[in-house]
């Protein structure tokens, strides 16, 4: 049996190294994916395609700093911090060159070999972010 | 994995949603910090964290049901959905609010010390779905 820390772990690699296909391997293919902020959750592989080069595009230099990760069974709870700086269209807002830091705590539940992602649930507040996306006075 | 922490902390968030203050005060180390969505800095020490507790209940009557705890002996990680109505305005907020309805999803991550009470509590949630909820625009 795997750690449960693994997957969280390769997950954060591929991101860090611009891999989205390493990212969304992690994943099943059927996985759920909840955002608190949005309305309804997402899933699959396809919407992950979507969302990482979303980021990528927004965010070129995006990666994860400061993670703190807590196991239980079948689960992980990851504290994380996204930062990247702020280079295209996100949510709407242009891109304002600012450096931004995305506070999040994801729930990652796991397969029962601990070897895939079969739901994440990432908790973070919107306003943060959008204020940052705000261009800058100074 | 349930630990000692993990009953700890249930404990606390139960005295808390219940206003059991003199169960509330011995659960938290007297240099705890509260860092919250809702608050522009964290929150720092024992009389200013309960400052806080009591401010949440002065405005609203809310519950918080755990979904799922797990952690180790130092570090606990809570899912919560939290729901109830507005009883009085909250700060910057009009009173057209009162009465409203909320229910959003939370996640607290918890830091105790080697004596079981609470050092830190970082909390994950979206103030944007609560203001929506009651009416605010965002």
């Amino acid at each position: 049996m795997n750690d449960p820390q693994d997957v969280v772990l390769r997950n954060f690699e591929a991101f860090n190294a611009k891999d989205a296909q390493g990212v969304i391997d992690t994943y099943t293919e059927d996985c759920i994916l909840i955002d608190v902020a949005a309305p309804e959750p997402t899933y699959g592989s396809a919407f992950l395609h979507e969302h990482m080069a979303n980021l990528s595009n927004a965010f070129p230099d995006m990666h994860i700093e400061d993670e703190r990760l807590l196991t239980g069974e079948n689960l992980v709870a990851a504290e994380f911090v996204l930062v990247g700086t702020h280079l295209g269209e996100f949510l709407g807002y242009p891109p304002s060159g600012n450096v931004i830091r995305w506070v999040t705590c994801s729930f990652f539940d796991l397969t029962d070999d601990n070897e895939r992602i079969w739901k994440e649930t990432y908790y973070y507040d919107l306003a943060s972010v959008t204020a940052q996306l705000q261009p800058r006075e100074d | 994995m349930q630990t000692r922490a993990c009953d700890v902390v249930a404990a606390y968030l139960d005295a808390f949603f219940n206003s059991r203050w003199d169960e509330v005060r011995p659960a938290l180390a007297d240099d705890c910090v509260v860092v919250d969505p809702l608050m522009p800095d964290p929150v720092k020490g024992k009389q200013a964290v309960m400052d806080l507790l009591a401010y949440c209940h002065s405005w609203g009557h809310y519950h918080g049901e755990i979904l799922n705890i797990f952690g180790d002996e130092r570090q606990v990680a809570v899912q919560l959905w939290i729901s109830g109505k507005v009883i009085e305005a909250p700060e910057g907020m009009p009173d057209e609010v009162v009465g409203r309805e909320f229910g959003f999803a939370e996640c607290d991550v918890f830091q105790l010390d080697d004596d079981h009470r609470i050092t830190k509590v970082s909390i994950y949630a979206d103030v944007v779905t609560l203001q929506s909820q009651l009416g605010q625009e965002f």
